[in-house]
């Protein structure tokens, strides 16, 4: 094919300018569309997978604790609420058995959100002496907007049964990803 | 980067040969020509630049639908965790229900499948008496190629004392008398020193071992079993009375009118847990059906037809009716206990150390009696299932018919007594 060697003329080379420059926006926006979908989408995954990380965390030891209680010696003067759970435990044995606690030789573990960053969901665990559960203060879930608990009774230290609300988001391009999720679980060891 | 050139304009010709003119009316003017020689995109860069482009928007692309993807693993995973869960829980539930069931005999089972979510295996293992450690394991969808799974682990325990009768009569340093035709059909244990720790007289009989620790008068009773004299003395079975009077108790105390408590006509009734302040009679027809521990401040009589029946929520556990006074059963009055297999008993219990502290006569009783500083009189074709007592005197025709399920009996507080979750031992493993 013979090359035009003379080059093009204004009009030829405008059209190309116009032509060019509206395939590029036209280009660009669905590059950027895309890149705002996949940032959005990567942020509601991310909320969704803090959410369901913290509420199957709660659930578990809801499950495992033997009672709700009020606060415990450790526990920073912390006292069960709407968004403060304290929850008694067995101890374990060197096995990773529930031991009996012998009186009130109890393993506590606390779950609220971190006074220093209210956007963590985090667990405070406050074994026993003798208790082979780890102690310390663990980091569940990021992201954390609100965490509620709610209670079939009045009287937290009476209750059955616990439901956990935890909403997580996260924030792109401007825009915030919600999710908001609740599970209600029944203590089996009260 | 490509680059534009202007190229400079040439010089106006105002003579042409004719190719020439054709050329030129072929040609733009050269003030609007450029010369972009550089700027030509060589054949396939376009393409390139589109496949650049492409691969770019694909590699996002990927990106997202494997966050998406890992996402919905993780989510599905989260189901099937919690599915296993649940029937790992299923599993728990129902060895609760077969230990119930089976008066604690059920051992486990292996994948049981519930609906097509999954199958459950469960296993129990003894870890002290009256405690059983149940391991379910919940698999999801099965046990062979099981895409998620939960074990859990709980005691579970039976709020019961566990009391060993392990002979039909068990007696203290009172000895056995027999006489008459009365028959023991079950092994014989007297803790009584010297001669006759056990005397029979007449047609007595013992269907089953004899032991004594002193010795057995001959040719009466006829022991169709062993014969052991000059034992080392047994164990009694024991019972902590405060324990049964405050379960009882813990139901209401009931002052009898006038010190007695009677129950006469067609009356039917449940009772316990429940105390009563003063005697207790009951005759004729009527029906009182134990619901928990009963405990008596006076004396029991128990006369004419009457029943005391354990209610068969008991199942295989038994209950307790204690009494600070005597126990006089006769003339077809009896103790019933439940239907379950084995059955769950009443236990009589007397705490008084009269010699009549339990008297049975004229047929009826099926229950266990207890007396361990008295004594028990049983006369008349009377007949029990198990007797401990300091001392027993038995005549005419007098029975006593051991049930082997007694050698390792539970007595409950009330119907919660059954099987039921250890608080505190539910955990996951």
């Amino acid at each position: 094919m013979a090359l035009n060697k003379n080059g093009f003329t204004l009009v030829e080379l405008l059209t190309t300018f116009a032509i060019g420059g509206f395939v590029t926006v036209i280009v660009a926006s669905i590059y950027l569309a895309h890149f705002r979908l996949f940032a959005n989408q990567n942020t509601a995954i991310d909320a969704a997978t803090q959410n369901k990380l913290a509420l199957d965390e709660i659930t578990n030891q809801i499950r495992q604790a033997q009672t709700v209680v009020s606060t415990c010696s450790s526990c920073s003067g912390d006292t069960t609420g709407a968004n403060i759970l304290v929850l008694q435990l067995w101890p374990l044995d060197a096995g990773g058995d529930p031991q009996d606690p012998m009186g009130t030789n109890y393993d506590y573990i606390e779950y609220r959100k971190d006074a220093s960053d209210a956007t963590k969901l985090i667990r405070k665990t406050f074994p026993y002496s003798t208790s082979t559960r780890k102690s310390g203060t663990r980091i569940v879930a990021t992201g954390v907007s609100a965490l509620t608990f709610t209670y079939d009774n009045a009287d937290p230290t009476l209750a059955l049964e616990i439901t956990t609300n935890v909403t997580t988001s996260g924030t792109s391009n401007g825009k915030t990803q919600t999710t908001a999720q609740g599970a209600k679980t029944i203590l089996r060891n009260k | 980067m490509a680059k534009l050139k202007l190229r400079p304009r040439a010089p106006k010709q105002s003579s042409v040969t004719n190719n020439m003119k054709q050329e030129t009316r072929n040609k733009k003017p050269d003030s609007l020509r450029f010369q972009v020689s550089s700027l030509k995109l060589k054949s396939g860069q376009v393409l390139i630049i589109t496949i650049i482009f492409l691969t770019v928007i694909l590699i996002l692309s990927t990106s997202l639908f494997t966050r998406v993807t890992s996402f919905l693993r993780f989510g599905s995973n989260s189901i099937m965790r919690e599915q296993a869960v649940n029937l790992a829980e299923a599993g728990i539930d129902k060895t609760l229900w077969q230990l119930n069931q089976t008066g604690g005999t059920y051992s486990g089972e292996t994948n049981t499948a519930v609906g097509t979510t999954g199958t459950f295996t469960v296993t129990v293992a003894d870890k002290s008496p009256g405690i059983k450690t149940i391991t379910a394991t919940g698999y999801v969808p099965s046990a062979n190629a099981p895409k998620e799974k939960q074990v859990i682990k709980v005691d579970t325990s039976i709020s019961t004392s566990v009391i060993a009768f392990r002979y039909a009569v068990q007696v203290g340093t009172g000895g056995v008398n027999m006489s008459n035709s009365a028959s023991i059909n079950g092994n014989v244990y007297s803790n009584k020193l010297g001669p006759d720790s056990i005397l029979g007289s007449g047609q007595s009989a013992i269907n089953g071992d004899a032991y004594a620790v002193g010795t057995i008068s001959t040719p009466a009773p006829t022991v169709t079993g062993r014969k052991f004299q000059n034992q080392q003395p047994s164990q009694m079975p024991t019972l902590d009375y405060q324990q049964w009077k405050d379960a009882a108790t813990a139901g209401g105390v009931t002052t009898c009118p006038g010190g007695s408590c009677d129950f006469s006509g067609s009356t039917i009734a449940n009772i316990g847990p429940q105390k009563y302040v003063g005697s207790f009679n009951v005759s004729n027809s009527v029906i009182l059906t134990m619901q928990g521990p009963v405990y008596i401040t006076g004396n029991l009589t128990l006369s004419n037809s009457a029943k005391i029946n354990l209610d068969n929520s008991f199942g295989s556990n038994g209950t307790v009716l204690i009494v600070d006074g005597t126990v006089s059963v006769s003339n077809n009055a009896t103790f019933n206990p439940t239907s379950a297999n084995p059955k769950g008993y009443i236990l009589v219990v007397s705490t008084s150390s009269s010699d009549s502290a339990i008297s049975l006569s004229n047929h009826g009783q099926t229950a266990v009696f207890y007396a361990l500083s008295g004594g028990a009189q049983v006369s008349n074709q009377a007949n029990a299932t198990a007797l401990v007592a300091n001392s027993l005197s038995m005549s005419n025709q007098s029975q006593l018919d051991y049930d082997s399920g007694l050698a390792s009996s539970s007595f409950s507080t009330g119907p919660g007594g059954s099987w039921t979750i250890r608080k505190g031992t539910y955990h996951f493993k």
